[in-house]
């Protein structure tokens, strides 16, 4: 199993894998830039581990830990 | 009469630039997807319309497609690309999708004041150059910029020139070239440029194939086969793949025009309000401190006030009433019930509005 991009923790820096989620997530997180090989950095985490900040293609996105677990690392 | 319309990113400023041109006061909320239909107003014997913040043209969300069948259908004279430039890559990943659609595009790169903040530089000519869209510099909410701005609208409605497509990589490009030359491209309906339709037979895009008559059966098996390569070349579904040489575009446009001068500074108040172990601890302190200051400080003083005022108001009444010999009953109904019910109930709305004025 490959890493996914909810078990980061803050300041951890990954490279994007595939997408394992229905067409409509997958493209949607697609379109907010999480393409194979982009950079993603966790920036902050909620008080209580969720929702999750990411920084990617030079902004920033808010994440749930649902739709973190989807994007897969390498 | 033309129309121009106004496409970008959600919280990139149309509906501000909107308003600007218009002079209508549509609600600008701070944050993402608050036009959710699409608006219009006049400036300049120009119709302008106001469409619903996008991050692609997918055939999923209603506002995607709404934007999208607007521009398709509508076939405004211009597409206003109003672009974060604080945000440069990602919204040249909409650019790119814009920039198929065979309309003429504006590039409006808006927030140029907050750009100096964040020490980034965007050479424009080189942007202009890159994209085959006219660019223009502006500040929609401090008014900056809307004279040049008048100008390109003008000169680009004139010109009347659809931009460059973004070229992907060779082997997406030889297959796209293959689709186009079948008969059957020539069925899609009027205003959809070819290149586009053959990207959407790619991507099986539901909603462009819902519009069209059925595939006939070898053109299938070919486009069948077309996507299996694909798959098999990139490991994933045409879809992504098109998705992926979208932003491949944009990286690289978005590389040679922009430079960062320094790195923002990162610390901030936000570091602590909104970091993980300091968040709750001082919204107790923040919380704490109200409560103090409201019931404590300023709801000690003038709740003393008021009881002075109704224990006072009271004892005088019962020494008036007393000597004029009214009956205990009805003074009591008097003092004890309605004096005193009066007094500690305003004492209390006192002291709850100064909480939460604080």
């Amino acid at each position: 199993m490959a890493k996914t991009m909810d078990e980061l923790t803050v300041g951890q820096r990954a490279e994007v894998g595939a997408i394992k989620a229905p067409k409509q997530l997958k493209r949607r997180l697609m379109d907010m830039g999480f393409t194979k090989g982009v950079d993603v950095e966790v920036v902050k985490m909620a008080p209580m581990g969720d929702p999750m900040e990411v920084a990617l293609r030079g902004y920033n996105l808010c994440l749930r830990k649902a739709e973190a677990r989807v994007i897969e690392l390498r | 009469m033309q129309t121009i319309a106004l496409i970008g990113n959600p919280n990139c400023g149309k509906t501000t630039l909107f308003n600007e041109l218009t002079g209508i006061t549509a609600y600008v909320g701070n944050w993402p997807g608050v036009t959710v239909e699409k608006k219009e107003g006049m400036w300049n014997n120009i119709k302008v319309l106001d469409l619903p913040g996008v991050y692609s043209l997918s055939p999923y969300s209603p506002e995607e497609k709404l934007s999208r069948r607007y521009i398709l259908d509508e076939q405004p004279d211009l597409i206003v690309d109003v672009i974060d430039a604080t945000n440069l890559e990602r919204s040249l990943y909409l650019t790119s999708q814009l920039a198929e659609l065979g309309r003429s595009v504006l590039l409006v790169l808006n927030m140029q004041d907050l750009l100096e903040r964040e020490g980034i530089v965007i050479d424009t000519k080189r942007l202009s150059l890159m994209t085959g869209c006219p660019v223009v510099s502006i500040s929609a909410s401090k008014g900056i910029g809307l004279e040049s701005f008048k100008k390109e609208v003008e000169h680009a409605l004139k010109e009347n020139k659809a931009p460059a497509c973004p070229l992907f990589s060779n082997y997406v490009e030889n297959l796209l070239t293959t689709i186009i030359e079948d008969d059957y491209l020539h069925l899609i309906p009027s205003g959809r440029p070819q290149r586009w339709a053959a990207i959407k037979l790619l991507e099986e895009d539901e909603l462009f194939l819902s519009s069209m008559p059925p595939i006939p059966e070898a053109f299938a098996e070919f486009l069948h086969q077309a996507k299996t390569n694909l798959r098999l070349h990139f490991e994933d579904d045409p879809e992504a793949i098109i998705i992926d040489q979208r932003y491949k575009v944009a990286e690289h446009i978005a590389k040679h025009c922009q430079t960062k001068k320094f790195q923002k500074k990162r610390f901030n108040f936000d570091t602590i309000a909104t970091s993980r172990f300091g968040a709750i601890p001082l919204f107790i302190a923040i919380m704490g401190a109200v409560f103090y200051l409201s019931i404590g400080l300023v709801g000690g003083y003038t709740t003393g006030i008021l009881e002075n005022f109704f224990a006072y108001l009271g004892s005088n009444l019962s020494i008036l009433l007393d000597s004029l010999g009214v009956f205990p009953l009805l003074s009591g109904i008097l003092i004890d019930g309605i004096i005193a019910g009066v007094g500690s109930v305003l004492t209390l709305c006192l002291n709850s509005s100064s909480f939460s004025s604080c």
